[in-house]
């Protein structure tokens, strides 16, 4: 009997010790945690994706363009991928749409260490040399942190 | 002669016993106190530090998506309620820029809802040539957040940098 009570004892001291270390390890991890990275990363993609469309840059669909300017508004540590879709009318009534594809491109920096990452959308017309709509397009833009 | 031994023995057997469970048992209290501390100092630390990244997000926000209230509020300060820096979302407004960065810098914190933080503001182009720039640097912080939004200056996209720290 004597054993036995000192091994439930133990047993008892044991499983304390556990929830302790337990307790603590995880009030330690819900201290070092950071919420509002995604956050700033959110607002940091949607600020991009709005500059580079009222400034006009997006509208030129010059991926080249808009790549060098997107890699100076985006943080250094960054990797992203930026979709541009290009879509337009099937008939003068504009009911269906049909991807233009040869105008339509994706940039992409770093994609092999894509992590956690945000999107920020935006969809964006462009106009003929008349001011008619000539596209209707759709940028997609997901960013990380490296 | 056996059984008095055993008595006695029996007997230190348990003093030493107490003896080891009460250091042991003081030990882990300590090492629990010491823990609850520095978890508590940690858990303080990063309420601050979300607080103050979201009230940097906040008036980030509040400058690069609002023009303020009234919307003319740059041409009499007398009826300023809020500041927002731009005509519509995105767009600044050089004067709002210039009105802003202009105030003293405790009535700048004031309208921006920031008393209780120290603040540094900055316009720059996208190569990072600097057009405004407005409160104090950075000086023995306990904590400094940083917000770099991008936006439009006549035409030209440019960063605006918020920097709040305490």
């Amino acid at each position: 009997m004597r054993g036995l009570f000192f091994s439930i004892d133990a047993l008892f001291g044991v499983i304390i010790a556990i929830i302790l270390i337990t307790a603590f390890s995880v009030i330690m991890l819900q201290a070092g945690e950071n919420r509002t990275s995604g956050l700033f990363l959110s607002k940091i993609a949607d600020d991009a994706l709005v500059s580079l469309d009222k400034n006009d840059t997006l509208d030129t669909l010059d991926s080249s363009k808009i790549n060098t300017t997107l890699a100076k508004i985006l943080p250094k540590n960054s990797g992203y991928i930026l979709d541009v879709s290009v879509f337009q009318c099937n008939s003068s009534e504009c009911l269906t749409f049909s991807k233009v594809v040869p105008q339509s491109f994706t940039i992409s920096v770093a994609p092999s260490t894509e992590k956690n990452p945000v999107i920020a959308k935006r969809v964006f017309l462009t106009f003929n040399s008349n001011n008619l709509v000539d596209h209707f397009n759709k940028a997609e833009l997901k960013v990380w942190l490296r | 002669m056996e059984s008095y031994y055993c008595k006695t023995h029996k007997g230190q057997v348990s003093m030493t016993e107490f003896a080891m469970v009460s250091v042991i048992l003081i030990s882990l209290l300590l090492v629990s106190i010491e823990f609850w501390n520095f978890g508590n100092m940690k858990l303080k630390e990063n309420i601050d530090r979300e607080t103050i990244e979201s009230t940097v997000i906040s008036v980030s926000d509040q400058m690069i998506k609002s023009g303020g209230m009234p919307e003319d509020w740059y041409k009499n300060t007398n009826t300023t309620v809020s500041i927002g820096l731009v005509d519509y979302d995105r767009n600044l407004n050089r004067d709002k820029i210039k009105k802003f960065v202009n105030m003293s810098y405790d009535e700048a914190r004031n309208y921006l809802g920031i008393s209780n933080y120290n603040f540094y503001f900055k316009v720059s182009s996208l190569e990072s040539s600097v057009k405004y720039q407005t409160g104090k640097n950075i000086s023995n912080p306990n904590i400094v957040v940083n917000s770099r939004r991008a936006a439009v200056l006549d035409n030209e996209i440019v960063h605006v940098d918020v920097t709040l720290w305490q």
